[in-house]
This record gives C-alpha cells, structure tokens and sequence, in this order.
C-alpha cells in the first residue's frame, strides 16, 4: 500500500493505517526533534505528541508531500514544548497502557554492527554538532538541521518553514556561519576529515 | 577562514556550494574564487561544515511512537469551540456595557439617583412637597370626572384634608382647583345633592400624600440597563474563561 493510499485510510479514521506512517517517519521526526531539542527525553515527548497532533489534523492535510506536513508538524511542537519549558518544568511523557506499563520497550540507539572506537567518534562528534546547534537562534538551528543533518533541499525546508527560499538561504548561511565558529573549537575532537582548518602542507 | 568575509559573501558561498545560485551570480562568484585565494579558504571551510553536518549521526527513535485507540480518544469535546465564541462574545460584551455606561450615563440615569437620600434636608422639604401638591389636584380631578353622581363632594372632603396638611402656598391654589372640581361634579350630577360621608376608598386617598415632616418617599431607582449587561456578560466571560484556563492547565 502506498503512502498516498494509507493517508487517505487514516483520513477516513484507520489508526493502523496511520500506525504505519508512523513507523516510516518515525526516525526522521525524532531526530528533528532531538536536534532541535537538544535533549533526548524531551525530542521522545515532542515526537510523541506531534504524532498525535498529526492524527488530529489529518483532514487539514489537503495533498504534497506527507513528510513535509509531518515534520512542520514536528517542529512547531518543537517550539510551543521549548516555550512550555521556559514557563514551567515537564515530566516526560510515556505512553502507558491499562496496567501502567510502557507500551513499547526500547530499541537501540546505536548501530549494533559498529565498531566501540567508531561509536565513540561519533558520539563525541554527534555531542560537538549538537552543542553547537543549541547555541543558534530556533530559526536559523531549523533551517540547518532540516538541510544539512536531515539532507532536505531548500524547496522542502521552505514549505516546512513557510518561508519563501531566500530566508532559507540567508538563515542557512547564518547557521553554517555559527556552526563553523563554534566547530572549531573542537578541534582534534572531530575526525581529521571534519576539522575545518586545512592542513597545512 | 576569511574573517573580512561579508554576510553576503558567505551567503553566496553557501548557495555556491548547494547549487542554489543563479547563474550570472555564480559566474560572478566563480571569477572571484578563482583570483582570491581568501574566498578559496572559506569555501573550503564551508564545505568541511557542511560535511560535518552531514556526518551527524542519525538516531533511531527509541520507541515506537505507534498511536493507540486511548491516546487520540482525548479530543476535544465538540461545544469546546461554542463555549470559545461564548467567552470572546461576553468579553466583548462586557467592555462595549462599560462603554456605552460610561459614554451614555447621564441618559441611563434614573431621576430619583440624581437626588440621593443624604441630600434631603428639611428646608427643601417645603418645596418637594409643593410640588408634589401641585401635582396631586389634578389627579383628584381626574378622578372626579371619573366618579359616578353622589360621590362629587367626597373629593371635596378629600382634598381639603390633604390641603389641610400641606403649606399655605399651595393651599389657596389647590382649593379654587378643587372648587372647579367640585363645579364639574356638581355639572356631572346636579340633581343629587351627595351626602357629607364619602366612601371608604376616596378616603383612603389623601392617606397617600406625605406627612408634614416626613421625607418623600423615594422611588425605586430603574436598574441601569448597561450595568445589567456588564454584570451579565461579565458572569458569563469569567465562567467561560474559568472553564477554558482549567481546562488547558489539566491538558
């Protein structure tokens, strides 16, 4: 069944059929989220409730792309949970079943094929990247991680931001800009292929 | 890095490299890059942000975020966005009443509020009453036109016994009305000469003027109809707005 197909058995109230988006998106919403976020507990709740909020809007989703309306979606939750947390503190949201249980058990984070060494390079970079997305402004941290983590082009981060292209090129390079300052100070921290000074020869 | 790199500079590099440039700009851009070995460096280190970037390691999600029955089952209830206009219509009810209060007063006004009772003294008492007794002949001639033959006298009685108690002034004026009261009777019902006695009931009636003395009663002040409206609106906006804040802080 194509993607076309199951959004329009969701419209008409299928939650399996909605359930199976879910699952194809579900990787890519929460890692805007815990990008945007910067915090794995918090980007889990945003995913969470923008899956919900989703559900809930499915009739105002009138064609395109569905992952572009998806993870518009994911960011705005992203923004009104900062705006929460900044006025009050939150609990973390799991979804719990009848008895109190979680209804489903955690996956793995990390590649079970990958090497110890690999996997710790690439949390120590993954840890440089997002504590230098958590210095930028919400705007310009959006743009970047929609384009350059995510590999979106601009046409998408544009309908994502609603935005008309020149604002994503102007706050893309303002985000890159602040990236790459705030990269350098890490240095040996990052693999010799993404230190940002050229060797000098 | 450059750092005498303008904001325009870098946003064209960055473009430059997405291949998001226009064509004469790029061309542009292009002949700089190649006479400029400062440009050269900061597309360089551009192009090393960018790959970092892309190097960021994707997450799985640590759960699966699947929907369940229960969990979208919460909506909202259907009158939510009834009691939503309610709230923003008593609002709005509520400051246009205390407006058109303010702006239209003086017309909303009773008369009676115009003279609280703290203001009645006794030397304007006189005067109150005056009035009040000059209003009150032609009454009782209304009612002489209106009573049957053999009850013409009685207003007679009546009158000078509310004439009797109220000031001199006004005394002679209400007794020549009350004669030509009198007269119309006498024109109404000439044949029957009407006994001393009245009835019950025309007695009664000058019971009603004020007693030497005594302050008037006061009317009972007409409720102003834009304080009802605020009060009004104003339940109405508090008691929806209460629902609507609760309601949001629990969800």
């Amino acid at each position: 069944m194509d993607e076309e197909t199951l959004v329009e058995y969701a419209q008409e109230g299928d939650l399996t059929a909605f359930n199976r988006l879910v699952l194809a998106y579900q990787d890519i919403a929460y890692n805007v989220a815990y990008r945007i976020m910067g915090d794995h507990a918090a980007a889990e709740d945003s995913a969470q409730v923008a899956f919900i909020k989703a559900y809930r809007k499915l009739d105002t989703f009138k064609g395109g792309s569905f992952k572009v309306w998806l993870i518009r979606i994911v960011t705005n939750t992203c923004y009104d949970e900062i705006r929460k947390s900044k006025r009050r503190p939150t609990t973390p949201l799991q979804p719990l079943n009848e008895y109190d249980e979680e209804y489903d058990s955690p996956r793995w984070m990390t590649d079970p094929g990958e090497l110890p060494e690999e996997a710790v390079v690439r949390e120590e970079m993954s840890r440089a990247i997002q504590e230098c997305l958590d210095r930028l402004k919400n705007n310009a941290r959006t743009v970047v991680v929609l384009v350059d983590v995510q590999g979106m082009d601009y046409a998408e981060a544009a309908e994502i931001i609603r935005k008309p292209l020149g604002t994503v090129k102007s706050r893309l390079a303002r985000a890159r800009k602040g990236m790459q300052d705030c990269l350098q100070g890490y240095g040996e921290l990052l693999p010799s292929i993404y230190r940002l000074e050229p060797e000098k020869s | 890095m450059n750092p005498n790199l303008s904001t325009r500079d870098f946003e064209s590099l960055s473009a430059y490299l997405d291949g998001q440039l226009p064509e004469r700009e790029k061309a542009r851009l292009e002949a700089r890059l190649d006479q400029d070995t400062g440009l050269q460096q900061a597309l360089q280190s551009l192009e090393r942000t960018r790959r970092t970037l892309r190097a960021a390691p994707r997450l799985r999600a640590p759960r699966n975020f699947t929907l369940t029955p229960e969990m979208v089952q919460s909506r909202s209830p259907r009158f939510l966005p009834a009691v939503r206009f309610a709230f923003a219509l008593a609002t709005l009810m509520f400051v246009l009443s205390l407006a058109g209060n303010y702006a239209f007063a003086p017309l909303a006004q009773p008369s009676t509020a115009a003279m609280p009772a703290e203001t009645f003294d006794m030397e304007e008492a006189p005067q109150t009453l005056q009035l009040e007794a000059q209003e009150e002949p032609l009454a009782v001639e209304e009612m002489v036109e209106e009573m049957s033959p053999g009850e013409g006298e009685v207003p007679a009685e009546a009158e000078a016994a509310a004439a009797a108690e109220e000031p001199v002034e006004s005394l002679a004026e209400d007794s020549s009305r009350s004669g030509e009261a009198m007269d119309a009777a006498g024109e109404s019902a000439p044949a029957e000469q009407a006994p001393v006695e009245g009835t019950p009931t025309l007695k009664q009636q000058p019971t009603s003027l004020p007693e030497p003395g005594t302050e008037p009663v006061e009317a009972q002040p007409a409720a102003n109809p834009w304080i009802v409206a605020a009060a009004v609106s104003g339940l109405v906006a508090v008691s929806t707005g209460a629902y609507l804040f609760f309601r949001r802080r629990s969800a």
